[in-house]
């Protein structure tokens, strides 16, 4: 498969599991295609709902189009930033979603990458992908 | 007892609290009550939990539950827990389908187990709670599940699931369950071992298992 296809399949996944899913039964752990879900960590998860946050990982090795050991992050996105800026349900750039994200996942800062060869970071958006 | 009517009554109401910016629509408050056959007689547990709304990004509401599991002492100082994820590991048990039960169901009371209720859109695959309890209650690492068909093989003879159902109800929320597990509210609880996680159970936000007042 295309690897920016699988990018923007993954990207949509973190909205189908975890809570809040959209499609309700798929589990944190397992595979989704060739790609390896990370189960999350004991206590890993908590405050994450309270917050807003939502993100999921993938061990791609093996996956056509990904190098061996790469990992993929998928974090639901910052819903209605055009249609909410200022509300509290992870609107501006400040909001839950990105502060939890960047500190959980520093890899996933644009500026960061460099130093995370391995990590690539993929945001949902409301609109699909 | 509020009645359904007033309940989604008020689901349908909330659509005004949504567009003048408020996040959360308003709230209804359910009753799940777990009833076990004992060599002892019959015991009995509930926790009242309570169901705000919000719009979700792609429209439709979502349900976030507020409350406990529910406890059921037994005897020989044991305690079967149903907690606020089903027995699939939906962590949106407690809250949004709970709310879509009752509102695809429109009855005041619902019975979960022996009988689990028929749905549809969305169908509800599983909608009896996750039952646990812990060989020692003062060990976070001892939690067991526990099928509701498999009473007796962890609790003894004669230790049978009877009945569990949930009802709507203006009840307080019910909360303290950290009175009986000391350690919820220890940030340097004991933890598992990575080779030795306990069959079935999630542990992303284990605390969040019993309880959505520790993790705020």
């Amino acid at each position: 498969m295309n690897r920016d296809l699988f990018l923007a399949i993954l990207s949509m996944d973190s909205y189908n599991r975890g809570y809040g899913e959209g499609i309700t039964g798929l589990s944190e752990s397992g595979r989704l295609g060739t790609a390896i879900i990370r189960e999350p960590g004991e206590d890993e998860q908590e405050g994450w709902q309270a917050a807003g946050f939502y993100a999921i990982a993938y061990d791609m090795t093996g996956v056509a189009g990904f190098a061996d050991g790469e990992r993929v992050i998928s974090y639901r996105g910052t819903d209605r930033i055009f249609n909410n800026p200022f509300g509290d349900e992870g609107s501006e750039p400040l909001c839950p979603q990105n502060r939890i994200g960047a500190i959980r996942y520093p890899q996933s800062l644009f500026l960061i990458p460099p130093f995370y060869p391995h990590f690539t970071p993929t945001w949902g958006v409301e609109y699909g992908g | 007892m509020m009645s359904r009517r007033t309940v989604f009554g008020v689901l349908a109401g909330g659509a005004a609290a949504v567009l003048s910016g408020c996040s959360f629509r308003r709230s209804f408050r359910y009753k799940m009550t777990v009833e076990l056959e004992t060599l002892e007689g019959i015991k009995i547990g509930y926790a009242v939990r309570e169901v705000s709304f919000s719009a979700r990004a792609n429209g439709g509401d979502y349900g976030h539950v507020r409350g406990d599991a529910v406890a059921v002492d037994l005897p020989g100082a044991q305690t079967l827990f149903a907690l606020l994820t089903s027995g699939d590991g939906d962590v949106d048990y407690g809250g949004d389908t709970m709310a879509s039960l009752f509102k695809q169901l429109d009855r005041d009371e619902i019975q979960l187990w022996p009988d689990p209720p028929k749905t549809s859109a969305p169908i509800i695959t599983n909608p009896v709670p996750m039952l646990v309890t812990f060989r020692d209650i003062n060990d976070p690492t001892s939690v067991v599940r526990v099928e509701p068909a498999g009473m007796a093989a962890i609790f003894g003879p004669g230790v049978t699931l009877k009945r569990i159902t949930v009802e709507v109800t203006d009840e307080p929320v019910t909360t303290g369950i950290e009175a009986r597990l000391g350690w919820l509210g220890d940030p340097n609880r004991k933890r598992f071992p990575p080779n030795r996680k306990p069959e079935g159970i999630p542990l992303g936000n284990y605390k969040g298992l019993f309880s959505t007042e520790l993790s705020k």
